[in-house]
């Protein structure tokens, strides 16, 4: 039970990291690590959404019709975001400034979508928050790796204070877009070596099994999707034989 | 056909608790949040008034009718040191805001932008705006000697420059009328 837990959460800390092995949550990654404190602000912000999200839509995951349940998880995930921006804006003035669009744009980061629809929908709200704990912090750390990499060899600062060698030796580009992109890809390639000695990267919350278009693919090569026609075809098949004896 | 018509509404149901509850809940931690919210962008324009006009001891807001649409608000130093003014310029693609310090000669003491897009270095103004700004400090009515415009930012450089010249005709009225 325990090392069930422990295994979801360091699921979404390295194994499923959300930014190097799912390649989720590009969007706040590039933008938001050019800096180390702007990285952090934003990896707290989206830990703290991710957490409150994910145990709400595990709370109500029986109260919520399929039909709606996509409108239902927006407006969750908006509310907790909208709660995250005002503290924020009330309590760390400067650090809300220097998020700046990226962080109403949580509401639409398809991680905290993507565990809602893969992970707490389908589990208890215990599991659920520590999805989102481990999540949240995966993110948090891709970020800061990233951020610390822009920040020292491309400003030569790290946090804001000046860093003896690299404030004279910088490599400015890394502070841009090209550079976020090149340091981004770096981080991948690290990941994918590392991952290799395990048998290579799994993608399996966020593979076949969750997209839209699954029961139409006919990817032969996915296992997943080999088990889903097979079930959806004997349940046809159950289906025309109620219907034939009706 | 009564479970047909509970199936048909109860999403419509669920989704719109869910809002009222949502709903609830951001009134709740806005009623906490606002005051404070309010505080700390008082603290941060007084911040940038301070930046703006150094030698400024204290500011007091002056309420002032038919003010050029630039002009978002207008405070005096206290001492008679000069104006500082919260400015805000349409470029066409953005809305520029930006802080303005007049000094008691009616030069420019300094200048801050005060709005997200231009208060970076990532576009825009971009990596030319310290120039950009500085080129106006010291600078009179006329604004020469100043940058003129910023390649890849005319527009907002312009922009920057018009309501620049509504500063100066609202300053040299006040002081017309002091």
């Amino acid at each position: 039970m325990k090392n069930n837990k422990m295994m979801i959460f360091l699921r979404g800390l390295i194994l499923e990291n959300p930014v190097l092995v799912l390649v989720l949550g590009t969007c706040p990654t590039l933008a938001q690590t050019t800096s180390v404190i702007g990285a952090l602000g934003m990896g707290i912000a989206a830990t703290l959404v991710l957490i409150g999200s994910n145990v709400v839509i595990s709370a109500l995951r029986r109260l919520i019709p399929d039909i709606v349940r996509i409108p239902c998880y927006i407006v969750i995930i908006a509310t907790f975001v909208t709660v995250v921006q005002l503290l924020m804006h009330a309590y760390l003035p400067d650090l809300y400034e220097m998020m700046g669009v990226y962080l109403a744009l949580i509401v639409v980061n398809c991680i905290i979508l993507g565990r809602a629809e893969m992970f707490a929908r389908k589990n208890g709200v215990l599991d659920s928050a520590v999805d989102g704990l481990g999540m949240g912090l995966g993110f948090l750390l891709a970020l800061l790796c990233m951020a610390t990499v822009r920040e020292v060899l491309g400003a030569g600062t790290f946090a804001g204070l000046a860093v003896p060698f690299f404030k004279t030796y910088h490599i400015p580009i890394l502070t841009k877009a090209p550079g976020g992109f090149l340091v981004f890809g770096i981080l991948i390639a690290i990941m994918n070596k590392i991952k290799e000695k395990d048998g290579g990267v799994k993608r399996k919350s966020f593979s076949c099994e969750g997209c839209p278009s699954a029961a139409h693919c006919k990817k032969a090569s996915c296992p997943e999707m080999i088990d889903m026609h097979t079930q959806l075809a004997n349940d046809n098949t159950a289906k025309e034989e109620t219907e034939n004896d009706a | 056909m009564k479970n047909k018509t509970l199936a048909l509404l109860k999403p419509a149901i669920v989704l719109t608790v869910i809002c009222i509850v949502s709903a609830a809940l951001l009134a709740v931690v806005n009623k906490f949040a606002a005051p404070l919210i309010e505080k700390a962008e008082h603290d941060k324009q007084m911040a940038t008034l301070g930046v703006v006009l150094p030698e400024a001891e204290g500011f007091e807001e002056l309420k002032i009718e038919n003010a050029p649409k630039t002009v978002k608000k207008v405070y005096k130093e206290t001492s008679g040191k000069g104006y500082a003014l919260l400015m805000t310029a349409e470029s066409g693609y953005h809305t520029l805001e930006f802080s303005l310090g007049i000094d008691a000669e009616g030069k420019i003491a300094g200048l801050k932008m005060t709005s997200t897009f231009h208060s970076g270095g990532d576009s825009g103004l971009g990596s030319a705006l310290p120039t950009f700004l500085d080129s106006y400090k010291g600078v009179g009515e006329d604004l020469e000697g100043s940058v003129d415009k910023v390649t890849n930012a005319t527009r907002s450089s312009a922009a920057i420059r018009s309501a620049m010249a509504d500063a100066f005709k609202l300053v040299e009225d006040l002081k017309g009328g002091a």
